[in-house]
């Protein structure tokens, strides 16, 4: 190190000038630098670049709608824009069965969705079962999850549908069985919409028919009891009677006032006036018949014509409900719900999934980020604690 | 060389940030914590007021989480644009140091204004992550682009603001008005998707909106309509900042120095 031979006593110049040998720049940068940025950015580009195998997407959109039932006016059309009312909540119910359980369960009895969610050759992270996990239900339905994309564009009720496979085909059998899983639920919904509808229907025809036999079956129990078919018909009956017997006491009183006249003590006279009493007492009688005590026609009319009445009503109520079932059976048999595909799931001939450079990129800005975020709290801290 | 030129002025940015912190915030108390502490007690205050008055979703979007992003972004734009405004008469001493310039001051008090910003919107979404009111962003290059865009839009405004008040005094009085302007005008509050198609294309002239639309876009994803043009957004951030720099530059003999 030290010259062996003295020339120059002093400082060493090198400790003069401060000149230390130059660090290499790697020895500048701080051990949290390397561990929160180039690390994970590292690790990131190893896998996404070198590692992470291929996936396909296929990609389908479909909307489920009904058709409208009444043609709309020529300003609905103008405000909706379309001539079809977009069933969103039935779409929704779509995108739940798709993302659900029950959507799974579906597809697998359709394709080995196992098969398809382990690959060929994919690589460890991303397959499924990756090693640390083992195969059951619950993880199966989260691996099932990250590989699907469902959503329903507000703007135009148009839904996607996005599947995530290792080869194009797998993508696409996934995509196009959700797809057929979907169209039955939407068939389900319709037939329980409509076997709904035709049952409902015919329960009303049965009870409607049963009111009917109960007000036949009560006024014939009327008849029998009251010994009459129509106690309308008995009154005009009693009536016309009536007034037979006091047209014959008014042509008998006239009689009598004639021979009273001319002679006024002819012996006829107690005739007469006998048989007009003996009238007038059945008149009387035949009065009391019609109106006047509990035995009379009068408040029986009353009770008889509410039977009529209600054996009309479940008349009329019979021949509705039998209408209804028509009208229901005929809905049933047209289909209200479509889902419509607009764009059939696709084959994909590139891989577009894991977007590597994009992955790298957010790994690398994300721990810059972080870096950065820690190094301002690290060094506010550190300046806040100077005294 | 290059690598040590720019040590040298990342260092000074460095310095005066941290001078920064300890001018503003003093050594007392919460100190540095507050810069974090008061997006954060403003934005929670929000959001609580909002999910009170408001239904839980807006147009199919959590309210919290609707309200996180704008609420965010007018933060971090209106702490730009105070900061920046007064960032020249506030340091004009400092450039007595042959080292100092203006573009670093400014990007002083910029990146601790995005740094704070960055600390807050990370510390609410993290919170309100764990109350389940957001999901993970969808794609974070767009969030993380929509932020640093809106970002150098804040700067570049706050630099014209800056200049113009240097120049002309009544600027700084105008200024405080146009901040309560700014609010409505960024479109925090709205997504243009809500708004009539011919407004929002007049609107969407304002470069506000475009990096906000950008950040929702990478926090919803694609499902939830968002309109924006980066390039018109970046190019517009671009004028504001190179108008605001020169009016600085030329307005720097007007200040008084002590």
């Amino acid at each position: 190190m030290s010259d062996p031979k003295l020339n120059y006593i002093g400082p060493v110049p090198e400790a003069l000038t401060y000149q230390r040998p130059a660090k290499p720049f790697w020895r500048k940068v701080p051990l949290a630098f390397v561990i929160v940025v180039i690390v994970p950015s590292v690790v990131a580009a190893f896998y996404f670049f070198l590692l992470a195998s291929d996936r396909y997407v296929s990609e389908a959109r479909f909307i489920v709608r009904m058709p409208q039932q009444t043609q709309p006016s020529s300003l609905g059309v103008a405000l909706q824009g379309v001539g079809l009312s977009t069933g969103s909540s039935d779409a929704f119910a779509v995108h739940e069965y798709v993302n659900s359980r029950d959507g799974l369960r579906d597809l697998s009895r359709r394709i080995n969705v196992k098969a398809i969610l382990k690959g060929r050759n994919a690589d460890i992270f991303s397959r499924y079962p990756s090693p640390w996990q083992t195969p059951n239900e619950e993880d199966t339905f989260h691996a099932y999850q990250k590989r699907i994309v469902v959503g329903y564009d507000s703007t135009t009720g148009i839904s996607t549908l996005r599947t995530e496979a290792f080869s194009p085909q797998d993508a696409r059998a996934m995509a196009e069985g959700l797809l057929e899983g979907g169209e039955q639920l939407i068939n389900r919904m319709n037939e329980r919409a409509s076997t709904d509808a035709v049952t409902n229907a015919q329960s009303a025809v049965e009870q409607a028919r049963a009111k009917l036999t109960k007000a036949q079956i009560d006024i014939t129990n009327f008849r029998n009891r009251e010994k009459f078919i129509d106690p309308a018909r008995s009154a005009t009956e009693s009536g016309s009677l009536i007034g037979g017997l006091l047209e014959t006491v008014a042509g008998l009183r006239a009689e009598r006032a004639q021979i009273a006249n001319q002679a006024p003590q002819s012996p006829q006279l107690p005739g007469i006036d006998g048989r007009i009493a003996a009238y007038e007492s059945q008149i009387a009688a035949e009065r009391a018949k019609i109106v006047g005590d509990s035995g009379s026609l009068a408040p029986k009319i009353a009770d008889y014509e509410n039977l009529v009445l209600a054996r009309e009503f479940a008349d009329r109520e019979l021949a509705q409900a039998t209408a209804a079932v028509l009208s229901a059976q005929q809905d049933a048999s047209r289909q209200r719900l479509y889902l419509d595909r607009v764009v059939n799931p696709d084959l994909a001939d590139k891989s577009t999934q894991p977007r590597r450079l994009m992955s790298f990129l957010t790994v690398l800005f994300t721990s810059l980020m972080l870096y950065g975020v820690g190094w301002l709290i690290w060094a506010g801290i550190k300046e806040h604690q100077q005294t | 060389m290059g690598l040590k030129t720019i040590s040298k002025h990342l260092r000074i940015i460095g310095a005066l940030m941290m001078r920064e912190t300890s001018t503003r915030f003093g050594r007392e108390g919460l100190g540095f914590a507050w810069l974090v502490l008061e997006p954060l007690s403003f934005c929670f205050g929000v959001i609580i007021l909002w999910t009170a008055t408001k239904p839980e979703y807006e147009h199919g979007i959590r309210v919290s989480a609707f309200t996180m992003t704008g609420y965010m972004c007018v933060l971090l734009l209106r702490h730009q644009v105070t900061y920046t405004v007064t960032a020249m008469p506030a340091n004009m001493g400092l450039l007595h140091h042959r080292l100092i310039t203006p573009v670093h001051i400014i990007l002083a008090r910029n990146l601790l204004e995005l740094g704070g910003a960055t600390i807050a919107f990370l510390v609410v979404y993290t919170v309100l992550f764990c109350l389940g009111q957001v999901s993970l962003p969808h794609d974070y290059i767009l969030l993380y682009s929509g932020w640093m865009l809106l970002a150098w839009i804040g700067m570049g405004t706050g630099l014209v603001l800056a200049g113009a008040a240097m120049r002309f005094e009544v600027m700084e009085r105008l200024i405080t008005l146009l901040m309560y302007v700014l609010v409505p005008l960024s479109g925090a509050f709205f997504m243009i998707a809500w708004v009539p198609a011919h407004i929002a294309s007049i609107y969407l002239y304002m470069p506000f909106p475009h990096p906000i639309e950008m950040l929702r876009a990478g926090v919803f994803g694609e499902f939830v309509p968002t309109t924006y043009h980066t390039y018109y957004a970046f190019m517009f951030g671009c004028a504001l900042n190179f108008i605001g720099f020169i009016l600085i530059a030329i307005s720097r003999d007007r200040l008084d120095v002590e």
